[in-house]
């Protein structure tokens, strides 16, 4: 027997699941875990007005970081203009300059550190790679999502992650942390 | 740790930072929250200032003499000249005007009218159906004499004018010639008889417009021809 179910029912069966995943990326991105909370209720603001616009049995999933993105793009630009975690560029640049492509990091550094690693990559690149690398999203879904063609999210994907090891090679230089690597 | 052992950690890291509790509570209470007080205050006042604006270009509500001059300005400027004075007058006249609740009898109405009392007898049950004379004067409109009968049903006006005209129309055309104009909301429907000319002005349709000047013309013609 066909059984209703309203769109608000629906819109929750299908969009809160991802709740905790995009919390954590929209932390990782905004840095901060206030703005990251305003960034999200933001999201499943929009998402739910145009929640009719979106066709079932498509990527929830992927639809939903679209949002996301653009929400941080936009109180970005418009209304909070904070900054997104960033080193200098230069530092980046200096950083990855001197780091060989497969920069050795040890297998015994913390969450933590590489937490603090992962936020001191340019905010463009870290998006990149946490979209890749920790959501498992496909090329061609990192660049619908964000925007951008896929040859960006692949460039950026590898300076990314070569920026990663670079600070996290650093890192372990810093603490005299040893290991394989 | 190569490549692939370093996406673990950095998965196992990322997904290890804790939610805040009752984040989902609270975001799926701020989706069941209905919008703002002043939002709706502020559609709401849109919605009003949107139909005033609508009504307002429509001729409703307005309330000052300028006003008033400035609509019927802008409506005679859509028909030709000899029917702007019957609109105008019209709108003037039976628009913009507030009826008594009791409406009067045929005979005051009649009394209104001078010479021509006997039109409002005339005339009277061949309006279209439902419509009332409430209303029968003479008046000038941008200095033309008008003899002016008003038919009401509900809102909804009717107006007949019989006004001079300074060359009387050959007869052959005036039995057979209707002039016809729009003006926004308004339909206006004329017809000549000797040295007068006889109009029909509502928001009727075109085609009951013209039914009740085709109705009303012979009786009007044989009291105008034999006063």
């Amino acid at each position: 027997m066909f059984e209703y179910e309203s769109p608000r029912a629906r819109f929750e069966n299908e969009a809160m699941p991802h709740l905790k995943d995009l919390y954590r990326t929209a932390a990782r991105v905004v840095g901060d875990s206030a703005r990251a909370e305003d960034v999200l209720q933001e999201t499943y603001l929009q998402a739910w007005k145009s929640f009719e616009r979106f066709e079932p049995g498509t990527n929830c999933r992927a639809w939903l970081y679209k949002i996301l993105f653009h929400c941080i793009s936009h109180q970005r630009r418009k209304f909070l203009r904070f900054p997104l975690v960033n080193m200098s560029q230069e530092t980046n640049q200096f950083v990855e300059a001197s780091i060989p492509y497969q920069a050795p990091v040890p297998e015994s550094l913390t969450d933590q550190e590489i937490l603090a690693a992962l936020d001191r990559i340019p905010a463009d690149f870290r998006s990149v790679v946490l979209l890749t690398d920790v959501e498992e999203f496909a090329y061609k879904q990192v660049a619908e999502i964000l925007a951008i063609p896929l040859g960006t999210v692949m460039s950026r994907l590898s300076r990314g992650r070569k920026l990663l090891r670079g600070h996290l090679a650093n890192v372990a230089k810093e603490y005299g942390i040893h290991g394989r690597s | 740790m190569d490549d692939l052992e370093l996406q673990h950690r950095l998965r196992g890291a990322v997904h290890g930072v804790p939610v805040p509790p009752g984040l989902q509570l609270k975001i799926g209470r701020r989706l069941r929250r209905p919008p703002a007080p002043w939002a709706q205050a502020v559609a709401a006042a849109l919605v009003v200032a949107m139909a005033g604006a609508v009504a307002y270009q429509d001729g409703y509500l307005r309330l000052t003499p300028s006003s008033q001059a400035s609509y019927i300005a802008s409506l005679t400027h859509e028909v030709n000249v000899t029917m702007r004075g019957p609109l105008g007058d019209h709108v003037h006249c039976a628009v913009f005007r507030e009826y008594p609740t009791q409406i009067p009898t045929l005979a005051q109405l009649a009394a209104g009218l001078g010479s021509f009392r006997k039109l409002v007898q005339a005339v009277d049950g061949r309006g279209p159906a439902g419509y009332q004379i409430v209303m029968a004067h003479e008046c000038g409109f941008e200095g033309r004499a008008f003899t002016h009968i008003v038919f009401k049903s509900g809102a909804r006006l009717l107006s007949l004018t019989i006004t001079r005209q300074t060359t009387p129309a050959p007869a052959h055309i005036q039995e057979a010639s209707v002039q016809e104009a729009t003006a926004q909301r308004f339909q206006l429907a004329e017809t000549s008889a000797g040295h007068y000319r006889i109009c029909v002005i509502s928001d009727l349709p075109e085609p009951e417009n013209r039914a009740t000047l085709i109705r009303m013309a012979p009786s009007i013609r044989n009291i105008l021809n034999n006063t």
